[in-house]
């Protein structure tokens, strides 16, 4: 019953009538609409919390575990995860100390780990045309080498120009086929998911 | 001073995070558990703060049924939902299984707002550029650029909805045009993901460079501070 019968006809109720709040927009069905997503916000921050006492769990577990690897990584997590979230409650995000954790830590951090993916995007292209030099491998690289020196601010001959803007429709109609193929696959995964086939939330 | 000590600690990281480079090491393990944690603890305090001030408080403040109703419900909801964080060997653990209903109203309207999103913010507009990108009254190469854009639009979405092969070594069951089309789809994907690809090493460069940048103003600063 509460395993997957309740949860299927909250899932199915819940889901059309936001579907219909987001489709037939007539003013009881928005306002309908307005409620659920607004409550499934609060839903989300509780999810939110779930995943964050899970995280703490795995890694006070590997704490005080023996004879396991990255002990002071763990601890480093737990310790910047705490004090992090004490701040945050005490101060709000715009405290003094958020902010500093946000502007010397976070984003940095993050810009780096970014910076970081440059030189592994490159070496991965260039381990892509070492291992693997099929026809389309080649074309992918010489599309990424074609766009890179577009972004160069260089007058190019007329021709050069032109393959440019081929390739570039090339490319966006590749991916306007790729973003209809994964909008169509959201929309087939979604209606199931409402019309309750696929159930998800019902592993117990 | 302060910001001087800002930058240290934004180079000292950026520098942990850079020794990757000479291979995986506890000083890249390090910076990115510092990273994982503070963004955690943000991302949760933001998320507290908000049920706190705007649903909790809300809901003791509620005046009239239909009121405290609106407020109570996706708190009762959540409650349930943090059932599913207890062992199932404890007792909260045993009842978690009617935490169910609170993550079905959690998919339902996931999934119902995805759909939405994806019908009206993508199938729409992008079948209708699509079909308005082919115009004749614009020119030689307008036409070109919309009948490839056309062309490259229908071929990828042809490669992507018939790429689930049986075997490799099964008989094919595609006709030989079916599968040159499906050829000519996987190479506009293929320009495709190249272009994509090309913004991401622009994007992931830029970082680079004020990476290096900010760590070249630190070293200035730092030899300004000494020399007085």
């Amino acid at each position: 019953m509460f395993r997957w019968v309740i949860p299927t006809i909250i899932a199915v109720v819940a889901g059309l009538l936001v579907l219909l709040g987001y489709l037939a927009p007539i003013p009881i069905f928005v306002s309908v609409r307005i409620v659920l997503v607004r409550w499934a916000t609060v839903l989300a921050a509780f999810a939110l919390v779930l995943a964050y006492g899970s995280i703490l769990k795995v890694h006070i577990a590997r704490v005080f575990r023996r004879r396991i690897r990255h002990r002071i990584a763990s601890l480093i997590l737990l310790v910047s995860a705490v004090i992090t979230l004490v701040l945050v409650l005490l101060q709000g995000p715009e405290g003094i100390w958020v902010q500093a954790i946000l502007s010397d830590i976070l984003i940095p951090g993050q810009s780096a780990v970014l910076a970081l993916t440059a030189v592994t995007l490159l070496l991965s292209g260039m381990r892509l045309f070492t291992t693997r030099r099929s026809p389309m491998a080649v074309l992918f690289l010489a599309t990424a080498l074609l766009m890179l020196l577009g972004t160069i601010p260089v007058v190019y001959p007329r021709t050069v120009e032109l393959i440019v803007q081929l390739v570039d429709a090339a490319a966006t109609g590749g991916m306007r086929g790729l973003l209809l193929g994964v909008s169509l696959g959201i929309v087939i995964t979604g209606l199931r998911i409402i019309l309750g086939i696929d159930r998800p939330y019902s592993g117990g | 001073m302060t910001e001087t000590l800002g930058l240290i600690v934004g180079a000292v990281l950026t520098l942990m995070v850079f020794s990757y480079l000479l291979g995986d090491n506890v000083l890249y393990r390090w910076a990115l558990a510092l990273l994982v944690g503070a963004a955690a603890g943000y991302a949760v305090g933001v998320a507290a703060r908000y049920v706190l001030n705007d649903w909790i408080v809300g809901a003791l403040a509620a005046q009239g049924a239909p009121d405290s109703l609106a407020y109570a419900v996706p708190l009762v909801l959540g409650a349930l939902l943090l059932l599913k964080g207890f062992p199932p060997t404890r007792f909260l653990g045993r009842i978690a299984v009617i935490g169910n209903s609170s993550l079905g109203y959690l998919v339902g309207v996931g999934a119902a707002v995805a759909v939405s999103g994806a019908l009206v913010g993508t199938l729409i507009p992008q079948v209708t550029v699509t079909g308005e990108a082919l115009r004749i009254d614009e020119g030689g190469l307008a036409i070109a650029q919309g009948a490839v854009v056309l062309l490259g639009t229908v071929l990828g979405l042809y490669y992507f909805h018939t790429r689930p092969h049986t075997h490799r070594d099964a008989p094919p069951s595609k006709t030989p045009v079916q599968q040159k089309t499906e050829r000519l789809g996987m190479a506009f994907i293929a320009i495709a993901l190249g272009t994509a690809f090309s913004g991401a090493l622009t994007s992931a460069l830029t970082a680079l460079v004020l990476r290096l940048w900010q760590l070249v103003e630190l070293a200035e600063r730092l030899i300004s501070l000494v020399a007085g």
